[in-house]
């Protein structure tokens, strides 16, 4: 099975999606986001929609990998 | 100690107040500090203080690109082929984006002891109500706090290595701790974050070390 790059960034709006509403995320001197910003960035596909489209696969694959498993 | 702590956005307010602790604990331990803050954060005082005092350790608090970090309303304080040799006998501590890409290899080429930073952007997660009291945000210290850890443990003595690899046990601990049942639902998203900055902390040094 494929995975397209749509079908990525759909689960990462899916994730963001939950994200707290009291909380912004700041991404150096992009400066801070919302949810729904984030969303708007993924949804457009720019610089900042990639970063945060990376920090979610690259967690994923880290929970693949078992990296912070408790030793 | 020669620290930069920039304060004209948001992201910057948090990290002028979270050094705070940083500069405390160097004159506690008798160290000369000198806190290029605010508008101090500029780049002829910066050269001036390095070349003067030549400081062992040089943290930057700011923003930053591949190439540059930079001070108050993001002037470049140091940049690749322009200045970087500024760096030259020092261990940096760069809480800045991106600038272990290219700055820190060519400042470890040219002399810099050690030069932990970040190769991609550093993130961190803030809440809305405390955005004008940050030492209060218990979500940014999650981040906040590991990130210190690495000044923390070269003013305690130890190497940039190992004191990279403490901040990075610090990231650990608070991502295993979310990860855990007794964590909130809401915690659970700032996990991705987290991680992000775990892996992309990273300890140059010149290949003989």
């Amino acid at each position: 099975m494929t995975v397209s790059d749509e079908d990525i960034r759909n689960l990462v709006i899916a994730r963001l999606r939950t994200f707290s509403r009291d909380r912004k995320i700041s991404i150096g001197s992009e400066g801070e986001f919302s949810a729904d910003e984030l969303i708007e960035r993924v949804k457009k596909d720019d610089d900042v929609g990639k970063t945060i489209i990376q920090i979610q696969l690259q967690y994923l694959q880290s929970l693949k990998e078992g990296l912070f498993l408790s030793d | 100690m020669l620290i930069t702590r920039p304060n004209h956005d948001i992201a910057t307010n948090y990290l002028y107040y979270w050094s705070v602790i940083l500069i405390n604990l160097a004159k506690k331990r008798g160290m000369l500090v000198s806190d290029l803050a605010k508008e101090r954060a500029n780049p002829l005082e910066f050269t001036s203080v390095v070349t003067k005092t030549k400081p062992k350790l040089i943290v930057f608090n700011g923003h930053g690109d591949d190439s540059a970090v930079t001070g108050q309303n993001n002037e470049t304080l140091v940049q690749v082929d322009k200045n970087h040799y500024l760096l030259k006998g020092s261990v940096v501590y760069a809480r800045s984006c991106k600038s272990a890409h290219k700055l820190g290899p060519k400042a470890v080429i040219v002399g810099c002891s050690a030069y932990i930073g970040y190769d991609e952007d550093f993130v961190f997660v803030s809440e809305d109500t405390k955005i004008s009291c940050p030492l209060e945000d218990k979500t940014a210290q999650l981040f906040l706090e590991p990130s210190n850890q690495v000044v923390i443990s070269l003013l305690k003595g130890h190497t940039p290595s190992e004191s990279n690899k403490r901040s990075k046990e610090a990231y650990k601990r608070n991502i295993q701790k979310l990860m855990s049942s007794s964590s909130s639902k809401g915690d659970v998203e700032l996990i991705p974050n987290l991680v992000w900055d775990y892996m992309h902390q990273v300890c140059l040094e010149p290949l003989a070390n």
